[in-house]
Formats: structure tokens, sequence, C-alpha cells
């Protein structure tokens, strides 16, 4: 009976760590991996998206084009969902990408971008 | 949580110790990479300036008050504008800017045979691109609307600083706006395809002339590179995919020297296009032979170049010529210059001329075949 003790104890205490410790590895050896969410040209706020948790927020745009964008963070991708501007092209971007260009809402001078944009100074397109 | 203290502790000590190579709450920062960055909105798209150096910070205010001044000049849709109040026939005189942009488009006009047209102006608006409200214009609109051979026929001619009976054509700072144009009937002009990449070269221009290791202006996608980079390594310009905008065709590394100005200008029918009643794709480059959106085989051609304004003109250009033209086109007049192209095909190819072919790495992720135009 005891032997049978000692083995659930055992078992219990791997899962436990197995399930406690990754994390705590985790947090503190991935690099962090910024992303600006700049309107207008002005950084309004800034995710690590190596350890953002999942949410949802909304940003709005006062300016000539006045609108909102629905902002999205789910499993460290970032992307908007939801917006009022006449063409969407946000929504159709997808999720931002470490090799693509940042998503643009241009009526709603909304821009979201890796600070660190794998090295590329700049897009043509 | 004990086992986090520790390691936070140690990267603590590390930090301090000045071994911490990456102190995750900041990005590091040499002194040899300060850089201004400002951005902003003007010409219809968002324009980014970096720059690098002492000046700096002077340079990066510069490119914007001096973006939003051509602005002010070249605008189609500004009523207090040179072009605007041209097409108007309320003014006949434009300033030196304007007289700038206007001479290098019907530059373009002669180099490209007439495929780079300033003035389409009437046609474009036909087709709705001006507003938004898209629509396919009947034959007999077009027909009228085809500029003929009008750009060859705008007159202009500076006049000096006596014209002042107009009192609208002096500004208010006492500049007077000398230049006389006279347009042929019918005529408009809309200098959007060439204005960005004047802006951009003219800004890298002045950049020669104060304390400015290295500088990129990004006008929507209209990139004009001046000198270097702080480390000496490449700018590196992504191409942007036709079909996928969260994705890059493939990197083209651009380097400051020899030459210490670069454009990169690509014009693409993915940009701006809609879809008629009948489900046929309508692009806005239109071709000023037949007034309707260009029949090309391309899905965007790209020109690398150091004037960002030759570059602009001949983007739009090369692609209403289509692949072939345009490869032919690179062979016959560029084949022992500097100027580049990358053309990508609607069917997924990549063509790209020899003399680039060396700078650009295609993309890891489903990359695009890839052939070389051979001088």
């Amino acid at each position: 009976m005891k032997k049978y003790i000692l083995l659930l104890a055992a078992i219990i205490l791997l899962s436990a760590a197995a399930i406690v410790l990754p994390p705590l590895f985790e947090n503190e050896t991935k690099e962090p991996v910024l992303a600006d969410i700049v309107q207008d040209g002005r950084t309004i706020r800034t995710v690590d998206l190596a350890d953002a948790p999942d949410e949802e927020f909304v940003v709005e745009y006062t300016g000539d084009v006045p609108g909102t964008n629905r902002i999205r963070i789910e499993n460290g991708e970032i992307r908007v969902t939801e917006a009022d501007c006449p063409d969407h092209i946000c929504i159709g971007s997808g999720k931002l990408r470490k090799n693509g260009p940042p998503i643009v809402c241009l009526p709603h001078k909304l821009v979201i971008r890796y600070r660190d944009a794998g090295g590329i100074d700049g897009t043509a397109r | 949580m004990k086992f986090r203290t520790f390691l936070a502790g140690l990267a603590a000590v590390l930090v301090l110790a000045g071994c911490g190579a990456k102190n995750p709450a900041q990005p590091q920062e040499l002194p040899s990479e300060r850089r201004a960055e400002s951005s902003f909105y003007a010409m219809d798209t968002r324009i980014t300036v970096t720059a690098y150096g002492k000046a700096r910070n002077e340079a990066a205010s510069y490119a914007e008050k001096r973006i939003r001044e051509l602005e002010k000049h070249l605008s189609v849709t500004d009523p207090a504008s040179d072009i605007h109040r041209l097409n108007a026939r309320e003014a006949n005189y434009v300033g030196l800017d304007t007289e700038r942009v206007l001479t290098a488009s019907l530059q373009m006009y002669e180099k490209t045979g007439g495929l780079f047209d300033p003035t389409i102006y009437p046609l474009v608006r036909a087709w709705g691109f001006t507003t938004d409200e898209h629509r396919v214009p009947s034959a007999e609109e077009i027909s009228a609307l085809l500029p003929q051979n009008n750009a060859a026929r705008i007159k202009y001619e500076y006049t000096g600083s006596s014209v002042t009976a107009d009192i609208e054509n002096v500004l208010k700072d006492g500049e007077t706006k000398g230049t006389l144009v006279l347009l042929p009937d019918g005529a408009e002009l809309d200098l959007g395809g060439i204005a960005k990449g004047y802006a951009g070269e003219d800004i890298a221009r002045q950049f020669e002339k104060i304390n400015i290791s290295g500088a990129l202006v990004n006008l929507g996608g209209n990139v004009q590179t001046y000198g270097e980079k702080p480390d000496g390594s490449p700018w590196r310009i992504g191409l942007q995919s036709p079909w996928d905008t969260s994705k890059y065709l493939g990197v083209l590394n651009v380097s400051g020297y020899p030459h210490a100005m670069t454009a990169v200008v690509t014009s693409g029918s993915y940009q701006r296009y809609f879809i008629d009643e009948k489900g046929i794709r309508r692009h806005h480059i239109i071709d000023p032979r037949t007034g309707c959106p260009a029949e090309s085989n391309l899905a965007s051609a790209t020109v690398v170049g150091p004037s960002g304004t030759e570059c602009d003109a001949f983007a739009t250009a090369l692609f209403i010529m289509g692949a072939e033209g345009a490869a032919e086109y690179w062979q016959t007049h560029w084949g022992k210059t500097v100027i580049g192209i990358i053309l990508v095909t609607e069917d997924g190819h990549i063509r790209i001329s020899e003399n680039l072919a060396d700078h650009f790495t295609p993309s890891e992720e489903d990359p695009l075949p890839l052939e070389v135009i051979h001088r």
C-alpha cells in the first residue's frame, strides 16, 4: 500500500513539475518580441508578443477619417479583427508576420509593426 | 517562484556586471546607431523618414516639412495647388517646384515613348480612381478623353519675377510664381505618378548638404535611400508580394557605395483596383494608348536606380510594357548602367536584371522561380 502511495505521490509531483517548471524556464530565457502599435506616427502601445496574455482591445482614431480598430493578441500573434475603415485592408492583412511588412490601416493612420522588423529597413510596394 | 527570483537576480547581476547584452525592457542602442525617425501621412500615404548622423533630427523634420510643401503645390485635389489651378484654368503661373516636376515628367514622357503620360488625369477620373467611385466608361467616352499627344503640346516658359500683375500668383512670403504654363484644350495634369519619387530624390539631395551619414525615405512603398547605415551594412528593402500583402517576395540589398542615392520604386496592379459588374478586375494603371487599365502580364514592375523621379515614372511605363517589353527596354537602355529592374509576372515568375541578381535574396517561404535578364 505504502508503495502505491509513494508511486502516486511521485507521479503527482512529476506532473506538477512538468506543468510548473517549463513556463518558469521559458519566461526567463525567451527573447522579447516587441511589436509597436503606432497611431499617426506616435507609438500608443508596445506589446511583447513572446510574453503577452491573450486579449482584445479597441483603438480609437479621431482624425480625418475617425473610427476604431479592434486588435486581438492570441497565442503570441497580433492582428486586426474588426474595423470601420472603408477598405478593411488591415483586417485582410491577417496576423503580423516576422518576415513580412507591417499591418497598416491607412484611413485610421494605424500601424502595427515589429520593432526589429527582421532586419528590413523598408518595404517597396 | 524561488527559482524565478534566483534567475532574475542572476540576470540583474549579469546586467550590472556589463555581461548582459540583452536587456528586455529597453532595446539596446549603441551611440553609432542613434537614429531619428519620423512617420506621418501626406501625399495620400504613410511616409517614414529614418536618418542617421549628427543632423538626424533636423533631417527628419526637414523631410516632413519639404514633403508637405511639395504636396501643397502638386496635389491634384487641393483647390489651392498649382496643379489644381492649372487644371481648372484658374491660373497660368506655377512656382519653381511645380515647374521642376513638370519638366521631369515631360522628359519621362519622351523617354518612355509616351507610356508615362502626366496628362491622363481626365481618364483616371472617368474610371473613378480619383474619388473611389469606380465605373467603366463607355468606349466613346474613353476615346474622347484620350490624351492624344497633349503632353508634347504643353508650353511652358520661365518668365522671371516680373510676373506680379496677378496678385494670386504672388505667394505670401513674396516669392513669385514665375513660370507660365499653357495646357492644350482638354488636357489636365496629374503629377501623382512622379511626385513621390521626386520628393524622395529631392530630400536625398538636400541630405548631401548636411551632416547626415545615411537616411531612408519611404513614401508609401516608394523607397529612396541616401548614404549608408552606421555599420556600413546595405539597406535591406523588402519587395512586397502582389498576392499577399503580409509577405515579401524577397529582400534587395542596396549598398551606399558607389552611389550615395538609390531609389526602389514598384508599380503594381494590386495596389488599387476594383471588380466591375462583369467580374473583370480593373486596376489603376491606365495605358495612355487605349485609355483603359493596362493589359499587362506583369503583377508588378520595380525599378532600382539613383534617381527616384526617374524610377517612379519608369516603373509605371515598364508595367504597361509587360514582361517582354520591359526586359527588352532594360537591355537596350540600361544594360550598361546601374539601373536595374525586377519584374513579377502574373503567373508567378520573377525576372531580375543581371546587375541586381547578386543583391536579391528570394524569400525562403514559397520562393518564386527566378530568371535573370542578361545584358
